[in-house]
């Protein structure tokens, strides 16, 4: 009777037992990787209907960011700027650029102009700008060089396990309170020391429990 | 024999509960009881076609996601403003001060406004109808707002016209009648709190002499104001006030919860309850009266939250509440009483009330008690308004002789004579026969007052909120605006001004009643703003200043410079009282149907508001239905069961009506709520039964046919739901102590007797293991007031708007998956035709050893190291482990997409409404979706929204009072209290070290935060005795079969 497969298929159950661990552990990896923030978010850079940079603003000009985002010590949202706050400056400066057409609109009909959203969290999750400013978190510790971007982009994963890094040793990423939209002040160089800190008030203590941020 | 004064045992949650035997109770104990029929898994409207649907588009977009290699949140866009209004910051809530009105109430309130969008409304702590706190209708007002029922454009019959076409109709309809006077024109609306609107209908009759003005309006006190003006003259009214009262009487009156003022009098009879020492007997001589904790006597038809609150309750029928007052009087007489002046005469010749022995016993204490004169000046005899205008001048007479009604400021008596001058000169709807031009504003006389042919008959234009049954009727309907969206003033009854301002443009484009008024007025719609500013102006005088007053009264919501002092009526009226008697006597001899205004849809303006059909009554806790109440013995005479249908004549009409057996319902009465049985609206339409097809207008209460009629209709009552007593099937429980109550003396004598009704002595209970140390500085926990809480339904629905929580519809709620996350229980204890009620608002306790928190698979809930029992629903799975394992039976599971599904089979056809209710949700909490467990928070965005306050502001500690819970903010009496209990100034470590503080089911262990204030009684010394015999009789035949299995 002849050999109904040939010789080296003997060599599959080997190979398959070989390759399955492989490909298991690669597919591990794979959704650990590819599905995680740090992936899928970081680097999100989308196309801003309006070409505005921070680098030229916030970098090369130097305002502050509480110029335009002067909702952040006192609400959770750090609120994009209203386009009357464009056109205090563009009232002057720049008043026929083809750019900020679409600002100029915006300021004459009253119709918002559509940025679209960078940083991005869930809705069951509930961030507040003003507590983490006033802890003396930097801007920059979460959304990275703003004053270097261009079209801004998710610096950080913003995910869960990357806020309660920071939640359970909060200490290197605090700066004194004046420094905290100082985007050259850099927590891995600079010595301080929140504990001795005169200015602090109290010392943070952020939450590690559920309802902190989820409610 | 067991001590019937101890306040340990015998309570009963419903009468098929009282019935059972201790083997049947077991088995009942279930949380999801499985029905007969089962249960329908399709009912959140997910059919077999849909199913698919979902599982296609499902598998669509995992296939987009893959195409795409991309798991990234959808594109979203920020929107800010082109110029951000000035205090504006988004995310950040605003509130504005604005009033609600309802019949003669007017509640000062603070709307929350998110965004833009307003979300939530709370009391307004300077406003003397508010004092910060709202009614439960208040509440559920803001969802009116969002009904995607409106009418969103102006209608001509079926046909919709527009706005231009609308306001030229009004116009010419008000020409061609001002040409004749007003001859043949009629203008119908509810009370007018208004003095805009009261200075334009004024403007009207000067402009249009003929022209007739109607009120219909079932909310206002009209019985009260027609005895007030029989005594007073026009405009006469009695304005009362409970702060210094000793002993109150309420006849037929349910002045705690659904009455006129009803959050003023609630909250200022709270404080004459809130007992926060132990009483000593030694210095009171040995007994406690009034002056210690007042005492409340009540006689009424059916049980009302009234009733409830009583220390001496009697039964009565509707029409014989009158005989209970003429037999006080003639007490009173023959104690001695002194008439002032005039009245003598009037008293003297009073005709005797019949009334039965109990009662007697009860009005014959109630007279010691009023001519003590510890509780001269002191006592409020307070008459319901159901009751005709002549028992209303009978307690004015008594309260005048007792010394309560006075005149002028500082005086300590319970009510004080105003006159309202620019009263509306109306006449009642009744009175409206014919007529070639109707407006209606507001008001429905065609399903309230049987006008449906009036109104058809005649060029009827309508306008209000909904096509409802008078629109329906009216040859044009006009929708106006909600008073969130409209300008406004409001007069309360003492005199206060407040305004009404508008959060948001008008959702539907539409202008309010006061402008459409204007059009009668002076020809043409003027803004709201100008006419209210200038209405106002123009009384305060524009001159320097005036501007800035003008912010003020908007910025506080009340109106301070108006005067309030009461102007003293001449009272020359007291003759009329025995001609009133002779004509508004009319005893009924055989059955009785009297009506009531549902403490849930009203008179019937909340019926299409699913959170007011879906909250349970406060005392039968029926959901989505109205029924006939009768007591258990009038239920055996007519041979029927709860759920059977009876026929009812009155009135020349019948109808029929399942029967609800309600214990404290009086002998041959049946009551009825109205305002239900309605034919239009997805959440009112089909649900209940019109009763006023029965009710001669204006009357409460008629001589009724009642017969058996064959059938059933299912009634729902989650008065059965989450009871907390377990099973025998291993152990035979005794009964364990949930509710705990005393009488003042009893207190007195022992002051440690809520320590003595556990189970275990505290030195009994160990913990298994070392439960874990709870490192947060300020700790959280709450405390009710047993003493205080009336059941009104505020907190319920006050939560039901702050944390997004869905209404599930009837079916849902039979199947026990409502969702409130405040349940009040409500016990009754005794006799089943004559018990004692107390009332328990249930929500979760934040238990220090949490039993839900040791079965989570998944650590979905865990503990906060402030002690709050954290919900993370992002991680629940559902598996419904800790709601089984919750001793309290307080965790609500989603069993369907509800946020979605808001009403039953509502998303399908109207999306546009749905995105238009998603506006009335909460920002700061999470909208949950199917299958995902939720309980009470402690109002947590409200604690971490404080803490993040004191934080910037550099503070560790949250100050005291500066988080209040939404059910805290909203209840009329201040029953629940909220804070740190680590401090131990704080409120509610006070409130927690009163010797009546008590933890439910305690012998468990869990060390529940939140703690309760036993119930305490104030019985009269006299009448005690004999409710001790009584209650022993009735201990006797009927609490033997609740307690056979554990003789105690």
């Amino acid at each position: 009777m002849p050999q109904i497969f040939p010789r080296w298929t003997n060599n599959i159950p080997i190979a398959a037992g070989l390759l399955a661990p492989i490909i298991g552990i690669g597919l591990i990896f794979a959704v650990w990787y590819w599905f995680s923030p740090k992936y899928t978010d970081v680097g999100y850079r989308p196309k801003q209907p309006v070409p505005y940079s921070h680098k030229l603003h916030a970098g090369d000009m130097g305002i502050d960011c509480r110029y335009c985002h002067n909702t952040v010590e006192q609400a959770a949202h750090a609120a994009i700027p209203p386009t009357a706050t464009c056109m205090n400056c563009h009232k002057q400066v720049k008043t026929t650029s083809a750019r900020l057409q679409m600002v100029r609109d915006s300021y004459d009909t009253g119709e918002p102009i559509p940025w679209v959203r960078v940083h991005q969290l869930p809705d069951y999750a509930f961030f507040n700008h003003s507590a983490h400013v006033a802890a003396g978190v930097g801007c920059a510790s979460c959304h990275g060089r703003v004053d270097k971007m261009v079209v801004v982009e998710m610096d950080q994963p913003l995910s869960m396990g990357w806020c309660l890094d920071c939640h359970r040793n909060p200490e290197p990423n605090l700066r004194p309170l004046d420094q905290v939209t100082n985007m050259n002040w850099d927590v891995t160089k600079e010595e301080y020391d929140p504990k001795r800190d005169p200015e602090r008030k109290r010392q943070v203590n952020p939450p590690t429990h559920c309802s902190g941020c989820h409610r | 024999m067991r001590n019937t004064k101890d306040y340990r045992h015998g309570y009963w949650r419903s009468l098929e509960h009282r019935a059972m035997s201790h083997d049947e109770e077991a088995d009942t104990w279930r949380e999801h009881p499985p029905k007969p029929e089962g249960t329908d898994v399709s009912a959140g409207g997910l059919s077999r076609r849909r199913f698919f649907g979902v599982s296609a588009s499902g598998a669509a977009l995992a296939g987009a996601a893959a195409t795409t290699g991309c798991i990234r949140k959808p594109k979203e866009n920020i929107l800010p403003f082109s110029e951000r209004p000035e205090d504006m910051i988004p995310g950040k809530p605003l509130y504005y001060a604005s009033a609600f009105t309802l019949g003669a109430s007017v509640t000062g309130v603070l709307v929350e406004s998110q965004d833009g969008r307003p979300t939530k409304i709370e009391g307004n702590p300077k406003h003397s109808g508010s004092q910060g706190a709202t009614c439960v209708y208040a509440q559920a007002s803001i969802l009116d707002m969002y009904d995607p029922d409106r009418t969103r454009s102006p209608m001509q019959g079926e046909e919709a016209i527009g706005w231009d076409v609308a306001e030229a109709t009004v116009a010419d309809l008000v020409k061609a009648k001002a040409a004749a006077q007003g001859r043949g024109l009629a203008v119908v609306t509810g009370y007018v709190t208004s003095p805009t609107m009261r200075a334009q209908l004024a403007a009207m009759k000067a402009r249009m002499p003929e022209a007739k003005i109607y009120i219909d309006d079932s909310m206002a006190p009209n019985n009260a104001i027609a005895a007030a003006e029989a005594i007073g003259g026009k405009g006469a009214r009695v304005v009362r006030s409970l702060l210094n009262a000793h002993v109150v009487a309420a006849f037929d009156s349910d002045f705690l919860v659904s009455e006129t003022d009803s959050v003023r009098l609630a909250r200022e009879w709270a404080k004459t309850r809130r007992v926060t020492r132990t009483p000593d007997l030694t210095k009171s001589g040995g007994k406690v009266g009034g002056e210690y904790m007042s005492r409340l006597y009540v006689v009424e038809p059916h049980l009302t939250p009234t009733g409830m609150m009583a220390d001496h309750r009697r039964r009565a029928k509707g029409s014989a509440v009158g005989d209970a007052l003429l037999a006080l009087a003639k007490a009173l007489d023959a104690a001695g009483l002194a008439w002032p002046g005039e009245t003598a005469a009037v008293a003297k010749a009073l005709p005797a009330g019949s009334v039965d022995d109990t009662t007697a016993q009860m009005i014959a204490a109630l007279a010691k008690d009023l001519m003590d004169p510890a509780n001269k000046g002191r006592s409020a005899i307070i008459v319901g308004e159901r009751q005709p205008a002549w028992v209303h001048t009978v307690g004015l007479l008594l309260d005048a002789a007792l010394g309560n009604l006075a005149a002028g400021a500082n005086v300590t008596g319970s009510a004080r004579w105003m006159v309202d001058a620019h009263a509306v000169d109306a006449e009642p709807i009744s009175n409206l026969t014919a007529a070639d031009t109707i407006f209606v504003f507001e008001a429905n006389p065609a399903y309230d007052a049987a006008k449906a042919d009036v109104i058809a008959a005649a060029n009827t234009v309508h306008f209000g909120l909904y096509r409802d049954e008078t629109a329906q009727a009216a040859k044009y309907h006009i929708p106006v605006s909600h008073w969130v969206e409209a300008w406004g003033d409001t007069r309360a009854l003492d005199g206060t001004i407040a305004l009404q301002q508008p959060l948001i443009a008008p959702v539907f484009n539409t202008s309010s009643s006061l402008e459409w008024m204007s059009v009668l007025g002076g020809g043409r719609l003027v803004d709201g703003y100008s006419l209210v500013k200038f209405h106002h102006q123009a009384q305060e005088g524009a001159g320097a200043g005036a501007d800035k007053a003008w912010r003020r009264w908007l910025h506080d919501g009340v109106a301070t410079s108006q005067p309030r002092e009461p102007l003293p009526p001449q009272l020359s009226g007291w003759g009329e009282i025995p001609k009133l008697i002779s004509a508004g006597r009319q005893p009924v001899d055989g059955m009785e149907v009297n009506f009531h205004l549902c403490p849930k849809v009203g008179d019937g303006r909340y019926a299409n508001n699913a959170w007011m059909q879906e909250l349970p009554h406060p005392m039968t806790k029926l959901t989505w239905d109205n029924a006939a109440y009768v007591s258990a013995a009038t239920a055996q005479k007519l041979g029927v069961a709860t759920g059977d249908l009876i026929n009812v004549g009155a009135n020349g009409g019948s109808m029929q009506i399942p029967v609800f057996i309600a214990p404290g319902q009086a002998e041959d009465t049946i009551s009825v709520a109205l305002g239900y049985g309605r034919k239009w609206g997805q959440s009112a339409n089909e649900v209940g039964f019109d009763t006023y097809a029965i009710r001669p207008y204006g009357s409460w209460f008629a001589a009724a046919d009642i017969s058996k009629a064959g059938g059933e209709h299912e009634l729902v009552s989650t008065q059965d739901y989450g009871r907390m007593k377990p099973p025998s099937l291993i152990f035979d429980y005794p009964e364990r102590p949930i509710v705990i109550e005393n009488d003042v003396t009893g207190w007195a004598k022992d002051p440690t007797f809520v320590e003595k009704v556990n189970l275990m002595t505290r030195d009994r209970l160990h913990h298994l293991w070392e439960p874990p140390k709870l490192a947060g500085k300020q700790q959280w926990a709450m405390s009710v007031d047993l003493n205080t809480c009336t059941g009104c339904n505020a907190c319920v629905v006050a939560c039901q708007a702050e944390n997004n929580i869905p209404t599930v519809g009837k079916k849902q709620v039979s199947n026990g998956r409502e969702m409130h996350w405040i349940r009040i229980d409500r016990y009754f204890r005794g006799d089943e035709n004559e018990p004692t009620a107390v009332v328990q608002p249930m929500m979760c306790q934040h238990c220090e050893s949490a039993p839900c928190e040791t079965v989570c698979p998944v650590a979905a809930t865990t503990h906060s190291p402030e002690g709050l029992n954290d919900m993370a629903y992002n991680r629940c799975i559902g598996t419904r482990y800790c709601s089984n394992n919750c001793p309290y039976k307080v965790r609500r599971y989603n069993f369907f997409h509800y946020n979605l599904n808001l009403r039953p089979g509502w998303l399908n056809d109207d999306e546009d409404g749905a995105r238009l209710a998603q506006l009335q949700k909460n920002p700061d909490v999470t909208v949950r979706f199917r299958g995902v467990m939720e309980k009470c928070t402690y109002c947590v965005q409200r604690i971490n929204q404080a803490k993040i306050e004191a934080h910037v502001a550099g503070r560790d500690k949250v100050a005291d009072g500066a988080i209040i819970t939404a059910c805290q903010q909203v209840c009329p009496t201040g029953a629940i209290v909220f804070g740190d209990k680590e401090d131990p100034d704080s409120a509610v470590s006070r409130a927690k070290a009163n010797s009546r503080d008590y933890q439910v089911l305690r012998d468990l262990n869990n060390g529940p935060r939140t703690t309760y204030l036993a119930r305490i009684r104030n019985p009269h010394p006299e009448l005690e005795s004999t409710a001790a015999r009584e209650d022993e009789a009735g201990a006797g035949h009927g609490e033997g079969a609740a307690e056979a299995g554990h003789g105690a």
